[in-house]
């Protein structure tokens, strides 16, 4: 018993006793005893700090806690009732070496006295630490920290959430850089305590709140660096079971690097840091930019091959339009040739008629009738060689014209060699007046670039003028 | 038209782009767009600011209301 009980405050009560009745021994009922024994121990012991170990533990289902504390000499029963202990941060185990503070209380009825715990905490590890490893330990086991539970961030986000108190360095660490990066991203802060006793419940309550935002993405719980205690509400196991809840994935970001709360190992990612949370989030955007070049230098690129094929294709059929020039040189040369060979033959055929007139004539004493008819006959054939000869080549000069025409005309030669050029409007290629008015807007392409024009007027008419 | 459809719809342009069997016409109307597009989605990348507001409720239809929200420095 505790030495501060005074011996002379128990004889005080019993003088006064015999000062009552001094004629008899004072006879008590039993009632009466208890009464008095009630009296003393709980006026005389109005609170205690006991050391002992926990036994015979009994979490009844009224919620109060049954056990008793021992040392090696002794033990006392106690209780600890529903309303204190739904404080502890821990859940006392036989053989547990702990601290309480208590009344000592009398149960008349029974004339038995235990303890009624107020406070309890391990001794050795501290409460808060015995209470994390046996949360953790708890949790893990249930399969709320396994990776396969994990989502992945979604690659774009662009509606997050942040948890936090409005006032603490973490939002405005976030905001930071957040700003710094100038990315699209909306950021909807719902505020939460962040410390106390109040505040494990104000983040799961801020957490279902965020679950209402519509199109959100994802969401930041978390708070500044702070000693264990600071950080303890992350180590709720409500709020552990709400963050494994979510809808929406949850990067945690709590305190500093070194500080792993509960909640760090529940939530889809852990941030270092509440700014790195911020970095996590913008990095994604970053890489949506990146994205964005590439594909600019892809279309560039893309655009180019399509010139330089245009070209080729051009320039080819280019090489072939001049084909037709060495063609008519060819035909001229053709020309020349046959008309040279007619010539001849022409030439060869008289001859041989004249050899013909002269041997008739000096076989047949020339009478002067043939040779008039042979002359005749001579002068017809002649004449009809020349007209065939004519007509051959006529019809030959005619055709050449009229391959030279067509070719003219299809050949993009000369007007490329006076400026070729591609009328774009509304991303229509013009090829007609009647697709332009005054005043509209139209694109001129060359081969080399393209020059913005506006229609001042439009005629009607053939393209004499050029 | 969001961020995200205008990048697909550039990524198509330039698909078709590398497949090279277009007529001139219509790859110079695809290279505008592509152009016009990109320098849409530049913009909208430089122009977004980062907003940042106070969750303070929900109306009575469930849209939430907010307020710009300044950190304390």
């Amino acid at each position: 018993m505790d030495s501060s009980i005074p011996a002379s405050n128990s004889s005080s009560v019993l003088e006064a006793v015999s000062a009552a009745n001094l004629s008899a021994p004072a006879v008590l009922t039993v009632e009466g005893l208890n009464k008095r024994i009630r009296q003393l121990i709980e006026g005389e012991l109005p609170l205690v700090w006991v050391q002992g170990e926990v036994s015979n533990f009994k979490a009844h289902t009224s919620g109060h806690y049954y056990l008793s504390l021992k040392d090696s000499k002794s033990q006392i029963r106690a209780v600890m009732f529903r309303g204190h202990n739904a404080r502890l941060k821990f859940r006392p185990t036989d053989g547990m070496e702990v601290i309480v503070r208590g009344r000592v209380t009398v149960y008349e009825v029974r004339g038995e006295y235990q303890i009624t715990i107020e406070m309890m905490e391990p001794v050795g590890a501290g409460a808060l630490q015995k209470a994390y490893e046996q949360l953790k330990t708890k949790l893990k086991q249930e399969g709320l920290f396994e990776a396969s539970r994990k989502r992945p961030l979604p690659p774009h986000p662009r509606h997050v959430a942040i948890v936090t108190s409005p006032t603490g360095a973490a939002i405005r660490d976030m905001v930071n850089v957040l700003s710094r990066r100038n990315r699209s991203v909306a950021i909807t802060l719902v505020p939460a305590l962040v410390q106390g006793e109040a505040a494990a419940p104000h983040l799961v309550q801020a957490l279902k709140t965020a679950w209402r935002l519509p199109n959100l993405d994802v969401i930041i719980i978390g708070r500044g660096g702070g000693s264990i205690e600071d950080l303890w509400a992350f180590n709720d196991e409500t709020l552990a079971r709400t963050i494994a809840a979510s809808p929406v994935p949850v990067i945690s970001a709590v305190g500093h690097e070194v500080d792993f709360t509960i909640a760090d190992f529940v939530a889809d990612l852990r941030a270092p840091t509440p700014s790195a949370a911020a970095e996590l989030v913008v990095r994604s955007t970053e890489e949506v930019a990146q994205k964005l070049r590439l594909t600019e230098r892809l279309l560039v690129r893309g655009w180019q091959q399509q010139l330089a094929s245009f070209r080729h294709r051009f320039s080819g059929a280019l090489s072939n339009l001049v084909d037709p020039r060495r063609r008519l040189q060819d035909l001229i040369l053709r020309n020349d040739e046959l008309s040279l060979r007619l010539q001849q033959a022409a030439e060869r055929h008289l001859q041989n008629r004249r050899l013909q007139v002269q041997g008739l004539r000096r076989g047949l004493r020339s009478p002067n009738e043939i040779l008039r008819r042979r002359r005749a006959l001579v002068n017809v054939a002649m004449s009809s060689l020349h007209a065939q000869a004519q007509r051959h080549l006529d019809r030959r000069q005619a055709r050449l014209q009229r391959v030279l025409g067509l070719l003219d005309g299809l050949s993009p030669l000369k007007v490329v060699e006076r400026g070729y050029a591609l009328t774009m409007s509304n991303g229509q290629l013009v090829k007609s007046i009647r697709q332009v008015q005054p005043k509209q807007q139209i694109e001129v392409h060359l081969l080399d670039g393209r020059i913005q024009a506006e229609v001042i007027s439009v005629k009607e008419g053939k393209l004499d003028g050029l | 038209m969001d961020f995200e459809k205008r990048l697909t719809r550039l990524e198509e342009i330039v698909q078709k782009m590398e497949k090279g069997d277009l007529a001139l016409e219509e790859s110079l109307k695809l290279f505008e767009e592509g152009v016009r597009l990109s320098r849409e989605c530049h913009q909208q990348l430089s122009e977004a600011e980062v907003k940042v507001k106070k969750l303070v409720g929900f109306d009575a239809d469930g849209n939430p209301q907010t307020q710009t929200f300044e950190a304390e420095d």
